[in-house]
């Protein structure tokens, strides 16, 4: 079924297994920065919205129980992150001084205020399993890592810049995909990624809005075993002050271990997604996702540091993309 | 060499897009960058866009990673 979107209506598609669905309605046209592009070489197709296939419900669901909910993780403290999250005007002396109350020199300015990440240690259950380090190897040799997530049996998303770096010479040679992976353990193992998607947006103009690619793993095993996110594309009154979770990871703790964060969504822009969440190098390509009615939809791909942080929004051209990938 | 972080992008290693006088280019940080500030070693994640910096180091291999970094403000 091929449905144009009504700016008043909501898009939502694709069921994550288990559970979830995913949805899109910004109105966004697919503009040439959106062609998607292979490490196979050339273009793929377009980034048409008639490559969707959509179910829709009525705006009223931009009801209040839209603000989303936060995982619940022991350790966690989400008043203390929302806190972070709010819009400044609110902010309590006591808030705004945060700043001065941290260490010196310790705190990464990527990690906003006080650190609040907690360690995932159940990284078997959902949703957690569905978020993977990535080990890349770049052309140059360079060796790199960031997260990605299952998005279909076979397609893991990521940011741009981890399976396309001009730093390091193009495409990814390969990338071990290791879902669910704590410290040493690896509990559903891990497959190498060879074949990459992005878009010229990102390939050809190193465009920041842009930052958003994926990985086509060469069977559909891994995805089918642990299962992956849905993905929605919403508006901007939906996703200003939206609570929003990430978990990824970060390059300075124990190596292959996963970390969460969460609170609102301070800015929102046509291609961007802004945040006080905690973040740090190696969570470049991890979800950000929202929870409503129990579902989870990734709204976002987190991509930059420097708090705020931020992640390419999931539009209507980047929810096709993904969809088209996700079908590979 | 001077630049201006445009971008800081978390992968890690951290690639950083910079703004040169004659152009940008994207870099990426050695794991063991050492990344000084007013004469004091500070975490890679202190970078921000907007920062002044120098690039002190790089290294001479194919990948030419960014080795030494100074924070100017």
């Amino acid at each position: 079924m091929k449905v144009r979107p009504d700016p008043r209506i909501q898009q939502v598609a694709v069921a994550a297994k288990p559970g979830g669905c995913c949805g899109g309605e910004r109105g966004e046209s697919s503009g040439s920065l959106h062609a998607p592009v292979s490490s196979e070489g050339g273009g793929e197709g377009s980034a048409g919205e008639a490559a969707v296939i959509v179910d829709q419900v009525s705006e009223s669901f931009d009801g209040a129980s839209k603000e989303g909910e936060l995982e619940s993780l022991p350790g966690f403290d989400p008043q203390r992150a929302l806190g972070e999250g709010m819009p400044t005007e609110i902010l309590t002396d006591e808030l705004l001084d945060l700043g001065e109350c941290r260490p010196e020199g310790f705190t990464p300015e990527s990690v906003c205020g006080r650190d609040d990440r907690v360690e995932v240690t159940n990284t078997t259950d959902v949703p957690w399993r569905w978020v993977c380090k990535l080990i890349i190897t770049f052309p140059n040799g360079a060796r790199g890592g960031c997260t990605g997530w299952f998005i279909g049996p076979k397609a893991v998303m990521t940011a741009g810049h981890c399976v396309y770096s001009s730093a390091n010479g193009g495409w990814a040679r390969q990338i071990e995909v290791i879902p669910g992976m704590r410290g040493a353990s690896r509990p559903f193992g891990s497959m190498i990624g060879t074949s990459f998607r992005s878009v010229s947006g990102w390939t050809r103009d190193s465009d920041p809005n842009y930052d958003y690619g994926c990985i086509i793993l060469p069977s559909p095993t891994l995805g089918n075993r642990v299962g992956y996110f849905g993905f929605a594309a919403l508006t901007d009154a939906s996703l200003q002050n939206l609570l929003v979770n990430n978990s990824g990871y970060p390059g300075d703790k124990p190596s292959g271990t996963q970390w969460f964060n969460a609170g609102r969504v301070t800015n929102v822009t046509a291609r961007k997604i802004y945040y006080m969440l905690d973040t740090y190098g190696g969570q470049s390509g991890s979800p950000t996702w929202r929870v409503l009615n129990g579902q989870r939809h990734a709204v976002g791909i987190h991509a930059y540091g420097g708090c705020p942080n931020s992640s390419t929004r999931i539009v209507t051209a980047v929810f096709n993309n993904m969809m088209n990938w996700r079908n590979s | 060499m001077k630049a201006t972080i445009n971008h800081v992008m978390e992968s890690w290693p951290l690639q950083l897009s910079l703004q040169w006088p004659g152009g940008h280019e994207q870099v990426m940080l050695d794991e063991n960058v050492l990344i000084h500030r007013a004469g004091e070693r500070v975490d890679p994640g202190v970078l921000q866009p907007g920062q002044h910096v120098e690039v002190i180091m790089r290294s001479t291999s194919d990948d030419g990673r960014v080795t030494e970094l100074n924070i100017l403000d």
